[in-house]
């Protein structure tokens, strides 16, 4: 499972993990079940320290996304459809901040944001 | 101490005209990756020299792996792997013979980890070391350390020498067969960034002394770059401002801890707070150590010992 | 470990000093025979079978004669291997750089001298005696009489050369590189040799020439023997002191490495 981190953005490296295992799960890329490397060889993989991967993946079992089995191994847990949710509000938001700033520089109205937003999405049509 | 690997009191380490270590209190966890940063003479050689009993404290004291420096040497030889600065070995000895020479000395040498590091890093066994490149003697020296079994590294600019592939494998071998097992590791660098991704621990010295210590967690969590803009150079002073920056009407102010209330501080005074940013380990260094440029006002305040 | 990487070192150096030696002490033995076969020629009546079986031709070929040979360069021997060998010990690491990569193997300081020192010894015990020891050969086959002075002296010349191994081992230590340990110590040996003799000429103080005479006698039957038929003796005082000084180096040296910092 590869996983890329971004060392530069100001992202915490946890958070980079966390982030990248919680999208392959939400795209399908990491179906329920699937076990995930150890947290030596995930650190070995990604050259950054083991404290920092088993803090992610506490982080990920608290949220319900992996679990843990006693014995050893890292499994995907069964999709939790409010988790996802609030992860895709989580991804968004940076790209929504953005369109706020740039619709300032160019004034234009809320209102006209927003309907900008509703035709892209009606564009997608029966995608969602 | 015994979950302390390293642990220094008020050492220090005078020579004829410098004092270049002058009180210096080091805890290095058992377990962690220790990132030891400091500018060139600030005595991070020295102190390292001093663990290692090449050179004698003028005073303090200095315990590692439990063991006293003074007392028991030996033991602590045993059980730490040095990778000095300068990465020179016997000349006319082949590494194969190098690795022949070291075994006798420790037990718990791994023939497999030879064998294993030997074809992972590239390295020419049987070329004489007069004649290997400057990157193969420093795998060499890596090699000898790693394979020691030991309880402790000691790597003084390991990744000096290094091509960017080596520096990738070298640190990734030092993850998966080193601090995965619980050893401690101990680095001097001055590659930040490399050094960043794997440390969880760092200590900045500075002058002889430690400037900075604390969890590289600290560090994210709590340390931000404010940057406004401000006509007039603001009368801004706080405990947790580290270092302050400026370019024409733009302030970039380090702080350690409280971010948004100095940013709200600042708003106050009118001041427009353009972002409030994360900083990597390599900002907050030289925050910390950077030659102060006559025209910036706003004094840099003491810096804060994180709880 | 490091006995092995000193013999490494040392190996191809002691190897050729004990050919050299070899073929310095065959030399001499061919000297000694040719010597005795020239006197022959000047014995002239009686035929010369006769007079091998003399007492004459005897003594002669005696392992007295071997001392007169074999002394002078036994001296030069002991005095180049102990130079030679003392230079390339522990002190070199200092001046390659290894010494950081050395004294922070776990073993005590002082164990790299008494390595160094082991082979050192040994390569001269070697070196020095084969010198003397190879020509037994030439006089067996001339049937000489008796062990002689050549055993005597042997460990008077073994004990000096330790001492000037002592010395050269020590100024490289304290030198910090081969080259410069062996400039310190040939003036050491040189001061040694020149100074009483001057001190003596001009200013005529005895005392200093008549001590190092007194130490120098280990060198004692060469040719006096042979000419004036003085027996040879064991020079206990003398060799005493040098074991002294070899020691004291040994000591010296130990306690240097043990405070010196890097």
């Amino acid at each position: 499972m590869l996983l890329h981190l971004n060392t530069s953005s100001g992202v915490p490296v946890y958070l980079q993990i966390e982030g990248q295992v919680k999208q392959a799960v939400a795209a399908g890329a990491l179906p329920p079940g699937t076990a995930l490397p150890s947290v030596r060889r995930m650190a070995a993989e990604m050259r950054v320290n083991p404290n920092t991967v088993a803090k992610a993946y506490q982080n990920l079992e608290r949220e319900g996304v992996i679990r843990t089995v006693p014995g050893g191994g890292t499994y995907v847990a069964d999709t939790n459809p409010g988790l996802l949710k609030s992860e895709k509000v989580r991804r968004l938001r940076p790209i929504a901040q953005q369109l706020a700033v740039e619709s300032f520089q160019v004034r234009l109205a809320p209102a006209d944001v927003m309907k900008l937003v509703e035709d892209e999405l009606d564009g997608l049509g029966g995608k969602r | 101490m015994n979950d302390l690997a390293i642990h220094t009191g008020g050492l220090q380490k005078f020579f004829e005209k410098t004092h270049a270590v002058d009180g210096l209190d080091l805890n290095v966890p058992r377990g962690a990756v220790y990132a030891f940063l400091g500018r060139n003479g600030a005595g991070k050689t020295t102190t390292i020299k001093t663990l290692l009993g090449l050179v004698r404290p003028t005073g303090g004291s200095a315990q590692v792996l439990g063991y006293d420096i003074g007392r028991d040497l030996i033991a602590i030889l045993e059980r730490t792997g040095f990778v000095p600065e300068n990465k020179t070995l016997f000349d006319s000895l082949t590494p194969a013979q190098m690795v022949r020479f070291n075994q006798g000395y420790f037990p718990k040498w791994s023939r497999e980890r030879v064998a294993c590091y030997a074809d992972l890093f590239e390295i020419p066994m049987d070329t004489r070391f007069a004649r290997l490149s400057l990157g193969n003697k420093t795998k060499v020296c890596h090699l000898l350390a790693l394979c020691q079994g030991a309880d402790l590294l000691i790597l003084d600019e390991p990744t000096a020498g290094l091509d960017p592939v080596m520096t990738d494998l070298l640190l990734r071998v030092l993850v998966e067969d080193h601090v995965s097992e619980g050893k401690t590791v101990f680095l001097s660098s001055h590659q930040i960034t490399e050094v960043e991704r794997i440390a969880d621990w760092v200590g900045i010295i500075e002058k002889g002394r430690i400037l900075l210590e604390t969890r590289l967690e600290e560090i994210r969590k709590n340390y931000r770059l404010v940057r406004a803009a401000a006509g007039s150079p603001p009368a801004v002073s706080s405990p947790d401002l580290v270092a302050a920056q400026r370019m024409d009407n733009f302030w970039s102010y380090l702080v350690s801890r409280g971010a948004e209330e100095f940013a709200a501080m600042l708003s106050a005074k009118g001041i427009t707070i353009l972002e409030i940013s994360p900083v990597s380990l390599g900002e907050v260094f030289l925050g910390l150590t950077r030659k102060e440029v006559p025209c910036i006002s706003g004094k840099p305040g003491k810096i804060p010992v994180p709880a | 470990m490091y006995l092995w990487k000193a013999w490494q070192d040392s190996r191809t150096r002691v190897v050729v000093y004990i050919l050299a030696a070899l073929c310095v002490g065959g030399l001499s033995g061919l000297q000694v025979v040719s010597y005795a076969n020239y006197h022959l020629q000047q014995m002239a009546t009686p035929p010369r079978w006769l007079a091998r079986l003399s007492w004459n031709f005897y003594m002669l070929i005696t392992f007295e004669a071997l001392g007169a040979w074999v002394i002078p360069y036994a001296k030069v021997a002991a005095l180049l291997a102990g130079l030679s060998l003392g230079a390339s010990g522990v002190g070199g690491e200092y001046g390659a750089g290894t010494m950081p990569f050395v004294l922070t193997r776990p073993a005590p300081r002082r164990n790299l001298l008494f390595t160094d020192w082991a082979i050192g010894l040994t390569a001269i015990v070697i070196v020095v005696g084969s010198l003397a020891f190879c020509v037994f050969p030439f006089l067996c086959y001339a049937r000489a009489q008796g062990p002689g002075n050549v055993l005597i002296a042997l460990p008077g010349l073994w004990v000096w050369a330790a001492a000037i191994y002592g010395l050269a081992s020590f100024t490289t230590l304290v030198a910090g590189s081969a080259s410069k340990g062996l400039v310190l110590s040939a003036a050491v040996v040189l001061t040694y040799g020149f100074l009483p003799d001057a001190l003596h000429s001009w200013w005529h103080v005895e005392a200093l020439l008549k001590a190092r005479d007194w130490t120098l006698q280990i060198f004692n039957g060469g040719w006096d023997v042979f000419f004036n038929g003085a027996s040879v003796q064991f020079h206990w005082g003398a060799i005493a002191f040098w074991l002294a000084v070899a020691a004291g180096f040994l000591g010296a040296s130990v306690a240097w490495i043990q405070y010196r910092e890097l």
